[in-house]
C-alpha cells in the first residue's frame, strides 16, 4: 500500500530512529551544510551549556579562537577562576540573543549603554554586562573602563578571526535598562548592584524579537567577518527561576525553550551558512531515560554531553569516523612566559620561592632566605 | 634577650609537596618544635621567603605584565591584570610561605608573632643591576618591570600579609618611614647590592620597631639587649 509515509527514511519514524535504538545511537542531526576542520577558527558563546561544548571542542584539538588571554605568568587556575579561557573573551554567559547582539554592537562602537557600574559588597565595582567574570570586582571605575575597553577590542578581534560561530541560546527572560534597553545577563541586585524598578525592567523576548536580534547580530558580524558561518543550539538546561509569578518554572521553561527552538528554526531557514544543531533534543529527548540530567535536574550529565558531542563531531567535522587525537585544552593564558631571567633570578637567590605550579623548574636545591 | 635563628641548611628541606599543596617538611616541623621548647621565649619574629614577591615581579616578561592603573607606565606589549586578580595570585604566594609558617607556629605557641614582610622594592635600575655576580650579569641585559608596578604589587602583598597576620593573631611589622624614600621605595642607603634584599642598615632600622612591639605586648625587655644567636 502506498501512502505519504511509506517511502520516508528511517529518521522520520520515532520507533526506528528513537525508541528502538540504544540511547547513544539516537542522532537527530541529519545533514550539516558545512564542515569544520581542526584548523577552522571556531568561536563559541552562549549560556552555561556553551561551556560544555567549548571544553569538548578544546579537548578534541579544535581551533578555538581565544583573544582575551590572561598574562602568561598568571597561574592557570587563577586565570580560569577569573574568566579567562572559557570563551574567546571574558564575556561570561550570554543568555539571550539581545545580549549577543548588544555585545557585538558595543565591540563595534555602535552602542554605549548608560548603565553605570554596579557596586559589590566589598566596595568594588562589577561590570553590569559581565558581573561575575571578575571575582572581587574592579577596584575603580577606571579599572573597569580600561578592562572593558580591552575586552571589547578582544571581542571584535574574536569575530574578525572566527570562521564558524557556535552560539547556544539560553533564555528568553531578561532584565534590561529602561533608559536604553541594554540587557543584563543577570538581574541587578543578584550578583551585584541594586535593583531599581524606575531604571530596570523585565522583558520576555518573543520569537520575532529573538529572530530579529539574531539577524541584526549576523549582519554586524559579517561586516568584520564576511562568510561567517553560524551553528545555533538551544540550551537544554531548564530555567533556575522564572521572574513571572503567574507561571510555574516548568511551564516557563518549556515556553522559553519552545520560543528559542522556533527562533533558531526560523533564523536558519533559507540560510545555507546557518544551521541548527539539535543538542537540546539529544539531551531532553525521552531516549535519555532520565540519565541525561544530574541530581539537580538542570545540569546535563557527562553522558549527555558525550552524546551531544559525538553527534557534533560526526556531523560537523571532516573524517567523522576518524578519532581526533586528544589535545590540551586551550590555555587561558597568553604565549609561554619569557621567564628565563626570572628563573635565573630565583635560582641564584632563593631557590624555593619559585613555586607557581606551571613554571617551577626541576632539580633545584631548596634554600630559604 | 636570646635569639635563635631558624634559617640554616640543616633544616632543609623546608617544604614538601607541590607548590599549590605545599606543607612544611617533617624536618622543619621537628625543628620548630625543638626550638620553641628549648627555652622560654618572648616572641617569634617571622620573615619567611620575603623576597619571593619581589623576585617574581622584578624582571619584565614577554609580554609585559601591567595593571589598569594610570600611575603605572604601561608598556605597549603589556597584558593587564586586574587588581583583584593580582590579589588572588599574591594570596596564593603569601599563603604558601608566610601563611604556612604562621599556621605552624600558631598551632604550637601563644607567643606574640611579628611577621616581617619583604622590604619595599628598589626603584633605581642602576642599584638593582649593580654587582659582580652571575645574577647581576644577567640583570644587566634584562628588561625590568617599572618600579611603580613593583611598588604597587609589593603594597598589595603587604596588605595580604597583614590579613594573614591578623588571622593568626600576629602583627605585621610595616617597614618604618626611615627605610623608604619619598615615593615609598627602599631607601638607597638600605639596598645592599642585591636586587631583592635589603642590607644590615635596614635591619637596624627595624629593630626599634620590633622592640616597640614587644614592649607594647609586655612580653620582653626593651633595650639594651644581649644578642645570642643559636640554631
Amino acid at each position: 500500500m502506498n501512502h505519504p509515509y511509506s517511502d520516508l527514511p528511517d529518521h522520520c519514524y520515532w520507533a526506528r530512529s528513537v525508541a528502538r535504538l540504544p540511547p547513544d545511537r539516537v542522532d537527530p542531526m541529519l545533514q550539516a551544510p558545512f564542515r569544520i576542520t581542526r584548523s577552522t577558527p571556531v568561536l563559541t558563546a552562549g549560556s552555561c551549556f556553551a561551556d560544555r561544548i567549548t571544553r569538548a571542542l578544546a579537548t578534541r584539538g579544535f581551533n578555538l579562537v581565544m583573544t582575551e588571554l590572561a598574562h602568561p605568568l598568571l597561574p592557570r587556575r587563577i586565570a580560569q577562576a577569573h574568566g579567562y579561557g572559557r570563551h574567546a573573551a571574558r564575556y561570561g554567559n550570554i543568555y539571550t540573543a539581545r545580549q549577543l547582539r548588544q555585545l557585538l554592537e558595543r565591540a563595534l562602537g555602535r552602542f554605549a549603554p548608560a548603565e553605570p557600574p554596579w557596586r559589590l559588597g566589598n566596595g568594588n565595582w562589577a561590570d553590569p554586562f559581565r558581573p561575575t567574570v571578575q571575582p572581587g570586582g574592579f577596584v575603580s571605575h577606571h579599572e573597569l573602563a580600561a578592562d572593558r575597553a580591552r575586552h571589547l577590542a578582544c571581542v571584535r578581534a574574536a569575530f574578525e578571526t572566527a570562521r564558524v560561530f557556535i552560539f547556544t541560546l539560553g533564555l528568553t527572560e531578561a532584565w534590561h535598562s529602561l533608559e536604553d534597553g541594554a540587557v543584563f545577563p543577570v538581574a541587578p541586585g543578584v550578583a551585584a548592584g541594586r535593583f531599581d524598578k524606575a531604571r530596570h525592567g523585565f522583558i520576555d523576548f518573543s520569537v520575532e524579537e529573538i529572530v530579529a536580534d539574531l539577524e541584526i547580530f549576523l549582519d554586524l558580524a559579517r561586516e568584520i567577518s564576511p562568510g561567517l558561518k553560524v551553528i545555533l543550539t538551544v540550551s537544554p538546561v531548564p530555567l533556575a527561576a522564572t521572574a513571572r509569578p503567574d507561571r510555574h518554572v516548568l511551564t516557563a521553561t518549556t515556553l522559553s525553550k519552545a520560543k528559542l527552538r522556533l527562533a533558531a528554526e526560523m533564523f536558519c531557514r533559507d540560510r545555507p551558512d546557518a544551521v541548527y544543531f539539535p543538542a537540546y533534543e539529544i539531551v531532553t529527548g525521552p531516549h535519555g531515560r532520565g540519565r541525561y540530567f544530574t541530581g539537580g535536574l538542570r545540569d546535563a550529565s557527562r553522558m549527555a554531553v558525550e552524546h551531544v558531542m559525538a553527534s557534533f563531531f560526526r556531523n560537523f567535522t571532516e573524517g567523522a569516523d576518524r578519532p581526533l587525537p586528544p589535545a590540551d585544552p586551550p590555555s587561558p593564558r597568553a604565549a609561554p612566559p619569557g621567564g628565563r631571567h626570572r628563573a635565573a633570578l630565583f635560582a641564584s637567590s632563593c631557590d624555593e620561592i619559585l613555586s607557581d605550579d606551571e613554571e617551577a623548574p626541576r632539580g633545584r636545591s631548596p634554600h630559604v632566605h | 634577650m636570646h635569639f635563635a635563628l631558624l634559617n640554616r641548611p640543616r633544616f632543609q628541606p623546608n617544604f614538601i609537596g607541590p607548590a599549590t599543596q605545599r606543607a612544611l617538611s617533617p624536618k622543619m616541623n621537628a625543628a620548630l618544635e625543638a626550638l620553641l621548647g628549648a627555652r622560654r621565649w618572648h616572641a617569634v619574629l617571622l620573615a619567611p621567603l620575603g623576597n619571593e614577591c619581589l623576585a617574581r615581579f622584578l624582571v619584565a616578561d614577554e609580554p609585559a605584565l601591567t595593571l589598569h592603573d594610570p600611575s603605572i607606565p604601561a608598556p605597549a606589549d603589556g597584558v593587564p591584570v586586574c587588581i583583584e586578580t593580582m590579589r588572588a595570585w599574591l594570596k596564593e604566594i603569601a599563603a604558601r610561605n608566610a601563611g604556612l609558617f604562621l599556621s605552624a607556629l600558631r598551632e604550637r605557641t601563644d607567643l606574640p608573632i611579628i611577621l616581617v614582610p619583604p622590604p619595599p622594592p628598589i626603584a633605581s635600575e642602576k642599584l638593582i643591576r649593580e654587582g659582580e655576580s652571575p645574577l647581576h650579569a644577567m640583570l644587566a641585559t634584562a628588561r625590568l618591570n617599572p618600579p611603580e608596578l613593583r611598588l604597587r604589587i609589593w603594597e598589595l602583598y603587604l596588605g595580604i600579609c597583614a590579613g594573614l597576620a591578623r588571622d593568626s593573631g600576629a602583627t605585621l611589622l610595616r617597614p618604618p618611614a626611615a627605610v623608604r624614600d619619598e615615593a615609598g621605595f627602599l631607601h638607597s642607603s638600605c639596598a645592599r647590592g642585591d636586587p631583592t634584599h635589603a642590607n644590615a642598615r635596614y635591619g637596624a632600622c627595624l629593630w626599634p620597631e620590633i622592640l616597640k612591639h614587644l614592649a607594647g605586648a609586655g612580653t620582653g625587655p626593651a633595650s639594651p639587649f644581649h644578642m645570642e644567636l643559636s640554631t
